[in-house]
């Protein structure tokens, strides 16, 4: 009886100082508590992430080849854009140009997946946060390619949700037809763009841009960046909209560096 | 002994805080709160939570809140069940792993569960094992 009594309190001890953590960071009370640990776990986090990154197999060739397939996409987009700038600015010579974006480098220290090497993580954790100047809904992007946006921060580190996570959804266009739908992420690596009208053409191979949905504090994702490249099409006539397979040009399993788009 | 475990601990906290979603801690407090039945793992439970938050940007104290609870259930039912035995390591590290999942949103995770559970029947298996062994040899475990 004496034992059960002991074990009640310290249970009744130690759940009561878990809810009174939870309420204080929750409340932001204590953020120091936060950033001590990180400052602590972040070189361990770090050279944990580093080693593993190491040890995960990559497939060199597949990889320059997808290096070589990103800037080359990269290439195509500017040179669209560039083409349509020049027909903007015969038509209208008081045109302002968009500020070009300032980018800050981040390393990955951290990506869980289910299964590291094998399934595809939803979420990779940044080496940079607050006292960098990073915000929530800011775009982090690799060779103009979207990796995700960031959707939690704090002093030191930034959590990025990935284009592919189910959570993740933002309005884009294909670059050579020009349709207009929704990206959605399902989760796993994989893409769809959806809720294209059926008089909209989508063709296999044409590559998804991102329609711009910038704030006025300069979060969201800019306009032209590459989201990915059409790997089929799921058109019925008896539907409503079409949608297609979109698949990303980055590998998320072997990314270490990426760019946040600050805007600062 | 003990600092070797103090090592598998952090280790283990590290690498489902950085790599993985698998509740690799879930299952290490599985096992140690089976084999020694002792209220020193609630600070444990507490202290891994905590640091498993902070590592994978979940709300802080939801894992400790989610652990110290478990280890009493455990520690609780241990006078009406026999918990030292395979049967119940495989369906407390199944139960467990999935509640813990749902709590903290993850995906996959009947799959999740189900290695969670070979893992704590390994580990559990290996535990014994080694337990044996050490005491054949005349080692006094701690």
């Amino acid at each position: 009886m004496q034992k059960r009594a002991g074990l009640l309190t310290v249970f009744f001890i130690f759940l009561a100082l878990s809810f009174l953590l939870f309420f204080l960071f929750h409340q932001q009370v204590i953020p120091l508590g936060r950033t001590l640990i990180e400052s602590v776990s972040y070189p361990v986090q770090r050279s944990l992430y580093g080693t593993f990154a190491g040890i995960l197999p990559r497939p060199r060739e597949n990889e320059q080849l997808r290096e070589q397939n990103r800037i080359l996409t990269k290439k195509i987009i500017d040179q669209r854009n560039l083409l349509k700038e020049t027909k903007a600015l015969r038509d209208q010579y008081d045109l302002e140009l968009v500020p070009s974006k300032e980018l800050l480098p981040a390393t990955v220290i951290g990506m869980k997946s289910f299964i590291p090497g094998v399934s595809l993580p939803e979420e990779i954790i940044l080496d940079k946060g607050k006292n960098q100047k990073v915000k929530k809904g800011q775009t982090v992007m690799l060779t103009n390619n979207v990796v995700g946006n960031v959707t939690d921060v704090t002093d030191n580190r930034a959590l990025v949700t990935l284009i592919t996570n189910k959570k993740q959804s933002l309005t884009a266009e294909t670059v050579d037809t020009g349709a207009v739908g929704i990206i959605r992420g399902k989760g796993n690596g994989e893409l769809a763009l959806e809720n294209v009208i059926l008089s909209n053409t989508l063709k296999k191979g044409d590559i998804v841009i991102t329609k711009g949905e910038e704030t006025t504090i300069g979060t969201g994702y800019p306009p032209g960046l590459v989201i990915g490249r059409i790997t089929s099409v799921d058109k019925k006539a008896s539907d409503l909209f079409q949608s297609a397979e979109v698949e990303s040009l980055i590998d998320f399993t072997n990314i270490t560096t990426v760019f946040i788009i600050t805007n600062n | 002994m003990r600092f070797l475990s103090w090592i598998i601990f952090f280790s283990i906290v590290l690498v489902e805080g950085v790599i993985t979603t698998i509740p690799l801690t879930l299952v290490f407090l599985l096992c140690l709160t089976v084999m020694k039945r002792q209220e020193w793992i609630f600070p444990l439970a507490f202290i891994a939570g905590i640091l498993l938050d902070i590592l994978a940007f979940r709300p802080v104290g939801i894992s400790s809140i989610f652990f110290v609870s478990y280890i009493f259930l455990l520690l609780l039912y241990q006078r009406k069940y026999e918990t030292a035995t395979m049967p119940f390591i495989i369906i407390a590290s199944f139960v467990g792993s999935t509640l813990y999942l749902l709590v903290i949103g993850q995906a996959a995770i009947l799959i999740q569960s189900f290695l969670c559970m070979l893992l704590a029947a390994v580990s559990f298996s290996l535990y014994r094992t080694l337990g044996k062994s050490s005491k054949a040899d005349g080692f006094q475990h701690v």
